[in-house]
């Protein structure tokens, strides 16, 4: 018998709904530990002592830091449906993409959805870019990942559940109706069976990001330095 | 079938990564060298979103961004293996290769093209880093274990000689002298005048990114 699994997470965060995305599209049944960010767990700081950031994944005494590295382990370390592609090129191109949302969508993503004026146009075009090139990814396909959900979609997620719920708090437009192919993609991610489950409600992430905003209009701002 | 070709630039660390890979698998493969002032139509063509080296073409198939050509490389050749088998030790490179990628790169290089207080910041920030690395290699001939690994093509191009990391030391010595890297490293002379002839350009680019 596998030995137990358990999630340290927060309650909410698209990075940590990448790790039990994939834990439940493998079916793979897990302890969920909830984090209080404010006030880290002795826990936390013990297994992911370089970062001290969710998720962590704990399998038997094995610890696995990094969302998408833990993604990569559950594919590999359980059976159930493949979460990446079996071919090297496009397992290439699903990382490739994952990195590409992460180091390059993130900060005008941020800054385009909590700062105003002038410079924050430069950086909704800037997002909107990039936004094309992801449509241009799905390419007719039902997932990234092809008829199923896979690796890139659960990357992607915050695209396709936390922007949405952004915008409406915000008032700023961004997955717009150019981008068709992506929003039918953010309603069949959302409505997948396995994800559902473990999907924040949209009224948790709103009274969050409004409970939040100033902090979030910091962030942005301080992003702007960089 | 095409042969492999990797479009590169000289002194490219990142280059580097992926012509080690090939070597490790004992791909024949062509070398394409750029100029990275002056970007070619194939580079553009190839990788137009970060428009960097190193770019591997296979085929009709191109990856880019160096530790995703590393892995493809392991993964679509026969040789030996730089990931290991097990998924834990697979996890444990790529989060290490992450490490060294995302928190020792940049204070390292930085504190090369730097001067004075900001310099004194990377220099410490950089310290730090190594320090945790020379813990990770804890007796081992490689991060990689008994063989070159991810973490180990990863870690090249950022170690000096510091008396404070006499494990990071001996495995600079270890790396270098591999029989594949020896294939790959550029005639330290070159490499040496390449980086003091264009050494105002990297202090601008340093400036730049401050």
């Amino acid at each position: 018998m596998s030995p137990p699994v358990k999630l340290i997470g927060a309650f909410g965060s698209p990075f940590v709904h990448r790790a039990e995305a994939a834990l439940r599209l493998k079916g793979v049944p897990y302890e969920f530990i909830n984090e209080d960010l404010e006030k880290k767990s002795e826990l936390l700081l013990k297994h992911n002592p370089i970062h001290k950031k969710v998720p962590v994944l704990l399998h038997g005494d094995r610890t696995i830091c990094e969302s998408l590295v833990i993604v990569e382990y559950i594919d590999e370390a359980f059976d159930g449906p493949a979460l990446l592609p079996s071919d090297p090129s496009d397992r290439a191109a699903a990382r490739f993409w994952a990195h590409f949302l992460d180091q390059k969508c993130g900060r005008p993503l941020w800054i385009s959805l909590w700062t105003e004026g002038e410079l924050q146009k430069g950086f909704v075009k800037e997002t909107k870019e990039n936004l094309a090139l992801l449509e241009a990814q799905l390419d007719g396909k039902k997932f990234f990942g092809g008829d199923s959900v896979g690796y890139l979609d659960i990357a992607l997620s915050l695209l396709a559940h936390w922007v949405g719920v952004f915008e409406e708090v915000t008032g700023v437009s961004l997955v717009g109706d150019e981008y068709p192919a992506l929003r039918r993609w953010a309603k069949d991610y959302t409505s997948n069976e396995a994800v559902k489950l473990c999907l924040p409600s949209r009224e948790h992430i709103a009274s969050y990001a409004t409970a939040m905003k100033d902090n979030f209009k910091l962030m942005a701002m301080a992003m702007l330095q960089q | 079938m095409s042969p492999v070709k990797l479009i590169t630039a000289f002194g490219s660390p990142f280059a580097h990564r992926a012509e080690v890979a090939l070597a490790l698998k004992g791909v024949p493969f062509e070398l394409i060298t750029e100029d990275l002032y002056n970007k070619s139509e194939l580079l553009l063509r190839h990788n137009p979103i970060h428009k960097t080296v190193p770019v591997l073409l296979h085929d009709d198939r191109t990856v880019s961004e160096s530790l995703l050509i590393v892995e493809y490389v392991d993964e679509a050749f026969d040789g030996p293996r730089i990931l290991p088998a097990d998924p834990y030790d697979r996890a444990m490179a790529r989060f290490w290769a992450h490490f060294v990628e995302n928190k020792v790169s940049k204070p390292f290089w930085m504190s090369f093209w730097t001067e004075g207080e900001v310099r004194e910041g990377f220099v410490k920030e950089a310290r730090e880093m190594l320090a945790v690395l020379e813990a990770q290699l804890d007796g081992k001939r490689f991060f990689g274990g008994e063989s070159l690994g991810l973490v180990d093509i990863a870690a090249i191009g950022l170690m000096g000689s510091d008396d404070e990391f006499p494990a990071l030391r001996r495995w600079v010595k270890e790396y270098t002298s591999h029989e594949a890297v020896k294939k790959c490293t550029p005639d330290a002379q070159k490499l040496i005048a390449y980086f003091v002839e264009n050494e105002e350009k990297y202090q601008q680019i340093a400036k730049a990114t401050l």
